[in-house]
């Protein structure tokens, strides 16, 4: 009956931690002297305890014995010294019963000479099927490229056998016959010895010296095709017949000649990595990390379900078969000074005596076998620091008993010492009186109890056993450091291969904002920074730190991370047992909206303040308070809407940053989300402008507004108008329905009267003015306490070419193709004055020339802005409209309050600096070296008195508040700057604050445009710039006329040059200042334009003010 | 669990059965150990389904069979689900569950529910809300909400639930139930694991459902069920009935700790229903007795306790000991970090688990002693409120958890 491995995992090898023993040396149940299976098993609470999951046991298949066991004799049975096949299979269930997997070997290249089947083949007949079954030759000169592997003992590979008359073959000891493959029923053997344990549960086979299965002449013999095709079929016939099996080759090769047995995953599951092992002996020695970091440069990339399997030292010498001669003989020198060390192409000693018993490189060199990647493998007795007997033969001298404790034959058999199949170590510094599991097991402070912890913290982190590996090169090469990472796990790890305390540099800039917190102690290191990573390491040292990301910029799945909100109704949501749950999700939400204004700030907490059931629909409007870790809370708009079933998926999809939650309620799992895309919650909101509606929320109401001209845009009633939602969204969102309104929801709310709503119905239903969208109705909340505010205008929809902004980019892409041909004229800086002066004539020839058809177009835009500022100053009734005088006091705090804000941009700009892209730091630096002469320029404005008036302006004017419509323009969105309050906004100012808004909108559009353009070529930026210089100045120029002639006489123009000339500088600087800090709040990449625009400006102290310079020439 | 030895007329029953949705066991015999008003419960429940659901009911069959009216639209299934009288006992909850869980994978059921408490109090609004959400709206464990007064389920709530927060980052009343409702698939992973080696299969099925629902992303809800039948405190086998609820859920702990290290913070989780009043209280605690209880352990188990809690702690305890009833408060870190400890030591074998557990009584009895004088004048929204003070202890030591965990050196503060 097959009974099943223990592993549930089938990757569960990549995660062990193999600990390897030979039974005959671990512990003696019946005091025969040798170690057996009962004794094992008895002992199999101390391997459970040390936290090992997987046991190796060395060869105990019968044999004569003459290489430790890997001469044998019998592939299905257990040798009589060490139990039987019933004790194995107690020992399996035992272990199995703990959760631990076995593994033994499965020595398939070689026999034992006394095994039935080599001496049957000595006697058959040559060429006969048993004859074959071993490798014959009639001369000892066939194969002679391959190499003597002992070559402390044996001289050919080929043994003369008088009974058969011929040589036989054998990679290892003459006793050791090797198997031949060619032989079809060979294989079948062999595959029937793997079924025979596989069937009794074992869980893994260890290879033994695989790459000699096959022989080829004019080959070395090794890692022939058709050695790999026996692995194969071997690896084939184990997964068609049993489940979370493991196969490991021992290939002692180089990487890229071990990597071939991994095949494409479908030959072995692991293989040991040699040439790694004694390159770690040769970087601690010498103190340098390069040893290590070269062969991990060799090692290829391995198949997915494939696993190195990494040792400290094991039951061979160490090899030095994969290092150069070089290497060999540092090595020699360096661990093995008593040439008694030596044995083949090696060193016999065990870990401890290699490293001189010093516990920091013991524990060294574990912390890199558990953190490298692959699976480790102890070597029994290494757990506690066992030494070795030199003067013992062969590798006998690493195989003596384990020792237990401190009584007779070190704990491992009552036998008299003389029966011992091994002397224990008995020398002083060594022996079992000193160095046993029962001591260290009482010493908190063991190495036993080291390992211990050790392994355990391993077991919690699947990023060793598979995570990938990155090395960092830090200067000091005494120090080596490399970064695992799996899934969402992240491990540095730190090494001094140094005797002494050693400094290192870290860098580790693309992980900025990681916290790294030390692995053993879970304790928190400094947050990484952009910053080289400072550490300090002692002698030996090492770290292991684990990463955790920085919270805020962790990606939240809201289906993976978030407990889904019960929406079963709004009241449980907004009210009951949701509501703090959402608060908390809003957190989160809200900074990830494009229309969300404070992206500079950190959210502390939400509140829902007040919330209502929007009527036709099964959606809510909420009005919902957002505090900030510094300063004022704000306000925002929320439209909450829930999604099921395909209309969830479609819209998981289709807009993922609306889903604000994961929700459940009786119609089964879904999402709450942003109700505008919702078309019942967008066609109800409709509705309630239309009908004049009211919503009753909790603590007022919300109504709707018809304007005056609602019917007429609308068209014939009960036309359906299908919602869609605009893609331009920006601070905040627009639903447009069929052809004919768009509604505009404010999300940021403040207390008072929209500027907007305000303005477009004054301009609509009383000035009459043509150029602006129609008033068609408004949104507005009416609170119980306190003031209302509006939450949505309705606007009839305006058929336009597109926004000023995007037809001026396209104009300005066909301005720059066309320049790029052509020569720079000398005189093109001739137009460079005053930009006032410059406005009082049409432009020049060479501007006519190249600028062309945008002249024409920004004098529309001129004549349109002049006629809405005149139709804002008209006489009204309305208190909110009409002119009014600015006095010296008006312009004195003015003055005051731009000099603050201008203030503020600076301190943003210092505090913003470093983290600016580092082609920008020279910029900013003189920028804010510029800080003080800027700010005393708006001094110079106050106390003056412009004789100058003021009314209701746009307040945030630019090229992207204008649509072009035909030949014209029409001019959208009063809302003014959305950062600003609304007290501000709404008040009457200057209307060349909308002049020096668009003047510089037009040297934006310049500027964006041509970085854009040379983006390919930054090198043609500055053979361009002075088309751009020339375009930006002939088109303010062009405007500025326009703007002057329609508006000559209007009592807000100051009534001298230089009050007008003031006045507009004074804007433009507050407007240049205004971009810098909403590009370093928003789009950093951007804040170049407008700091190339303050630096534009001359420096010129005394004489002539500010008030003239920003429009002269700026060379 | 495997169900090996099914007696032939309960396998009878269970392959007579096969292909329902939902199996409801019923652990306790309500008023005369009839459980009559089981079925009926379960019928009422099941009607009430938006969707045509196939239910099986479960029942004790231990003591002479219960009487259970059958008919066709609830097909019983009769079986030993408890030794005797001792479903009250935690491990008595904790074998029954995982019978009936064993029941429904046999059946192959897609949900289950298991109704431990005194029928008295059930009713079929309990099986709808902890049945419905597995079944429809595709949540793995509904864990219930009760509505209890500040004396009651305090093992739970100075231990189990804060303890769960901090390791697993859910919010859940109860944590390990006894009443529960769990998904098909969640209750094959919980039987799956149970079959594991024997490390792994140590814990309960119960204890594991958190950690097994963390670990698998599995999707947890709560659903008020209203106040239910308490037991009555047996303070003669405390002892006996804080080892049986410590001992499976420190296991849980040692199988489980690649996954809770890994957790921060914690988050509440959806919940259905109302809340309903809490019932009244049975009146004051007797903090002297329960003091005198504390101060006899700080006497006798010195010794142990000194093998389990670092210095400052013990320190604090000493302290407390000696201070007069009136101002004896055991401070919510100091709690914690014995908690805490106790786990450690359960899972390092500091001494024999069993007395490891068993010494852990009089320092609980100290902590009641300490809420109980800090609580006797407080309504629910104070008892809310401290009891959220505590879990966010929890919280704020699992970091000191976690560094005992992973180097557990006796030498430490």
């Amino acid at each position: 009956m097959k009974k099943p491995g223990s592993a549930s995992d089938p990757l569960w090898y990549k995660d062990a931690v193999i600990y390897e023993l030979h039974v005959r040396a671990f512990f003696d149940s019946n005091g025969d002297g040798v170690g057996d299976l009962p004794g094992l098993t008895e002992k199999l609470d101390y391997l459970e305890d040390l936290g090992v999951t997987c046991v190796w046991l060395l060869p105990f298949f019968p044999s004569p014995l003459r290489d430790d066991g890997y001469d044998i004799s019998d592939y299905t049975n257990v040798h009589p010294m060490y139990g039987t096949i019933d004790d194995f299979r107690a020992f399996l269930e035992a272990a199995h019963q703990r959760g631990l997997q076995v593994m033994i070997e499965l020595v398939m290249n070689h026999t034992s000479d006394q095994h039935p089947w080599f001496q049957r083949a000595r006697q058959a007949p040559p060429d006969s099927v048993e004859r074959n079954y071993y490798v014959w030759s009639n001369n000892d000169q066939k194969y002679r490229d391959a190499r003597i592997i002992f070559t402390d003992t044996e001289k050919s590979n080929w043994t003369w056998d008088p009974a058969a008359q011929a040589y036989y073959w054998h990679r290892f000891f003459s006793h050791q016959p090797d198997l031949n493959f060619d032989n079809p029923r060979v294989v079948d053997e062999m595959l029937q010895v793997m079924r025979f344990w596989l069937d009794l549960g074992v869980d893994a086979l260890r290879l033994d010296a695989i790459p000699y299965l096959v022989e080829r002449d004019g080959t070395n013999c090794e890692n022939l095709p058709e050695t790999h095709a026996l692995i194969k079929r071997l690896r084939h016939e184990m997964e068609e017949g049993y489940g979370r099996r493991m196969i490991l080759a021992e290939a002692n090769q180089w990487p890229a000649d071990v990597r071939p047995y991994f095949g494409e995953g479908d030959e072995c599951h692991m293989a040991f990595h040699f040439p790694l092992m004694p390159r770690i002996y040769m970087a601690l020695r010498q103190e340098d990390r390069l040893a290590i970091t070269d062969i991990m440069a060799q090692t290829p990339a391995i198949p997915e379900t494939s696993q190195w399997g990494l040792f400290l030292r094991n039951h061979d010498e160490l090899t030095l078969e994969m290092v150069t001669n070089d290497e060999r003989d540092y090595m020699y020198l360096a661990y093995s000074a008593d040439s008694r060390m030596r044995v083949n192409l090696g060193i016999r000693r065990r870990l401890a005596p290699l490293l001189d018993n010093n516990r920091r490189r013991i524990e060294l060199l574990n912390s890199l076998l558990f953190s490298f990647p692959g699976t480790p493998i102890l070597y029994y007795g290494d757990e506690i620091g066992m030494g070795d007997n030199i003067y013992l033969g062969d590798r006998n001298g690493v195989r003596t008993p384990m020792q237990w404790n401190g009584d007779r034959n070190a704990g491992f058999s009552r036998a008299n010492p003389a029966k011992l199949y091994s002397p224990v170590i008995m020398d002083p510094v060594w022996g079992y009186e000193a160095v046993n599991v029962e001591a260290q097991q009482g010493d908190p402070s063991s190495l036993v109890n080291w390992m211990r912890n050790m392994i355990a913290l391993r077991k919690l982190f699947q990023v060793f056993g598979r995570g990938t590996l990155e090395f960092l090169n830090p200067s000091n090469r005494k120090v080596l450091a490399y970064l695992r990472r799996y899934q969402d796990e992240q491990v540095l790890c730190v090494a001094n291969l140094s005797r002494f305390a050693q400094p290192v540099d870290l860098d580790l800039a693309a992980l900025e904002g990681a916290t790294p917190v030390e692995m053993l102690g879970y304790v928190q290191f400094p947050q990484i920074e952009r910053q080289p990573y400072r550490l300090s390491l002692g002698p030996y040292g090492f770290f292991w730190l684990e990463l955790h990301p920085r919270p805020e910029t962790t990606e939240v799945d809201l289906q993976a991370e978030l407990p889904p909100l019960v929406a079963d109704n709004w009241e449980g949501v907004m009210e009951g047992f949701g509501r703090s749950q959402l608060e908390a999700l809003l957190v989160e939400y809200l900074p990830k909206q494009r229309w969300f204004g404070a992206k500079a700030r950190r959210i502390r907490a939400t509140r829902i303040l007040d919330w209502g059931e929007l009527a036709g629909s099964a959606a809510v409007l909420a009005l919902v308070e957002t505090q900030f870790e510094n300063g004022l809370p704000d306000r925002y708009l929320l439209t909450l809407a829930a999604a099921y079933g395909p209309e969830a998926e479609k819209l998981r999809l289709s807009a993922p940053n609306a889903i604000v939650s994961a929700a459940v309620s009786r119609r089964g799992r879904g999402l709450l989300h942003e109700a505008v895309f919702d078309d019942a919650a967008s066609a109800a909101l409709l509705a309630l402008v239309e009908m004049g509606g009211r919503v009753a929320t909790r603590h007022g109401a919300i109504r709707g507004v018809p304007g005056a001209a609602l019917a007429a845009l609308r068209g014939a009633p009960g036309t359906p108008l299908a919602p869609k939602r605009s893609s331009a969204e920006q601070s905040n969102t627009s639903l447009i329905y069929g052809d004919r309104l768009i509604l505009k929801l404010y999300r940021r709310q403040q207390p008072g009267p929209n500027p907007e709503s305000e303005i477009g119905k004054y301009l609509t239903e009383t000035a009459h003015f043509d150029g602006v969208p129609a008033f068609a109705g408004a949104i507005e909340y009416d609170p119980a306490d306190g003031e209302g505010s509006t939450l949505g205008l309705l606007e009839g929809l305006v058929a336009n070419e597109g926004d000023g902004w995007t037809l001026m980019l396209e104009e300005l892409e066909r301005y720059y193709e066309n320049c790029a041909r052509v020569p720079v004229p000398e005189d093109i800086d001739a137009d460079g004055g005053d930009l006032i002066a410059l406005s009082e004539h049409p432009p020049s020839q060479l501007a006519h020339d190249h600028v062309g058809i945008a002249l024409d177009s920004v004098a529309r835009l001129g004549k349109r802005t002049a006629a809405l500022h005149l139709a804002l100053a008209a006489p009204s009734d309305d208190p909110a409209f009409g002119l009014e005088p600015m006095t010296a006091a008006d312009f004195e705090t003015l003055a005051a309050g731009l000099r603050k804000k201008a203030a503020q941009v600076f301190d943003l700009l210092r505090d913003r600096v470093a983290k600016l892209p580092d082609e920008m730091l020279d910029l900013a630096g003189m920028v804010l070296g510029r800080r003080k002469q800027i700010l005393d320029s708006f001094r110079s404005l106050g106390g003056r008195n412009l004789e100058s008036q003021r009314c209701r302006v746009h307040g945030d004017y630019h090229l992207g508040q204008v649509l072009q419509v035909r030949t014209d323009y029409m001019i959208v969105d009063f809302e003014g700057e959305p950062a600003r309050p609304l007290e501000e906004r709404r008040a009457r100012q200057s209307p060349l604050k909308d002049v020096a808004g668009m003047l510089r909108s037009l040297a934006y559009a310049a500027y964006a445009s041509l970085t854009s353009y040379t983006a390919r070529r930054p090198e043609d930026f500055e053979k361009l710039e002075p088309w751009a210089r020339l375009w930006e100045r002939s088109t303010a120029a062009e405007f500025l006329r326009a703007y002057r002639e329609t508006a000559a006489g209007a009592a807000f123009l100051p009534s001298g040059e230089g009050g007008l000339r003031g006045l507009v500088a004074i804007y433009w600087l507050d407007k240049v200042l205004y971009e810098l800090a909403y590009e370093l709040n928003n789009r950093p990449g951007w804040a170049r334009i407008p700091l190339m625009g303050i630096l534009s400006l001359p420096i010129e102290a005394g004489g002539r003010g500010w008030n003239s310079t920003p429009f002269r020439n700026r060379r | 669990m495997e169900l090996d030895s099914v007696p032939q007329p309960a396998l009878e029953q269970m392959e007579r059965v096969a292909g329902a949705d939902l199996v409801v066991g019923i652990l306790r015999p309500g008023n005369n150990g009839v459980q009559a008003g089981a079925a009926a419960m379960v019928r009422e429940a099941v009607e009430g389904f938006p969707h045509p659901t196939r239910a099986v009911l479960v029942v004790d069959d231990g003591g002479g069979g219960a009487k259970v009216e059958e008919d066709q639209s609830l097909p019983v299934v009769r079986y030993k689900l408890v030794d005797g009288n001792s479903p009250v006992s935690p491990e008595g909850v904790y074998g029954a569950c995982e019978t009936v869980f064993g029941i429904g994978r046999k059946i192959g059921v897609r949900a289950c529910t298991v109704i431990a408490s005194d029928l008295q109090t059930v009713t079929s609004a309990w099986i709808d809300r902890l049945a419905r959400p597995a079944l429809e709206m595709e949540f793995d464990l509904v864990a219930p909400r009760y509505a209890r007064h500040k004396w009651e389920g305090l093992i739970n709530r100075s231990i189990l639930s804060p303890l769960i927060r901090a390791l697993y980052g859910k919010r859940i009343q109860n944590p390990v139930g006894p009443d529960i409702g769990i998904s098909g698939r969640l209750m094959k992973a919980l039987l799956e694991e149970q079959a594991g080696p024997r490390t792994a299969g140590a814990a309960s099925p119960v204890a594991s459902v958190i950690s097994t629902a963390a670990r698998a992303n599995f999707q947890i809800c709560e659903a008020e069920v209203g106040a239910r039948q308490q037991p009555p405190a047996d303070w003669m086998n405390l002892s006996t009935l804080i080892a049986q609820i410590l001992k499976p859920a420190f296991l849980d702990m040692e199988r489980c700790a690649a996954v809770w290290q890994r957790v921060r913070g914690s988050q509440a989780v959806p919940a259905f229903g109302a809340v309903e009043p809490a019932p009244e209280e049975s009146g004051p605690v007797d903090a002297g007795r329960l003091i005198d209880s504390f101060q006899l352990g700080v006497k006798n188990l010195q010794d142990v306790w000194g093998l389990v809690l670092p210095p400052t702690v013990l320190l604090e305890i000493r302290k407390l000991a000696r201070l007069p009833a009136a101002s004896f408060r055991m401070a919510d870190d100091v709690w914690v970090s014995i908690v805490y400890d106790f786990a450690l030591a359960h899972r390092i074998r500091t001494i024999n688990r069993e007395h490891l557990l068993r010494s852990f009584t009089p320092l609980y009895l100290g902590w009641i002693a300490s809420y109980a004088l800090e609580m006797a004048a407080a309504g629910p929204l104070e008892v809310e409120a401290r009891l959220e003070g505590l879990a966010r202890a929890y919280e704020a030591g699992k970091p000191y958890l976690l560094s005992r965990w992973r180097w557990p050196d006796r030498f430490n503060p």
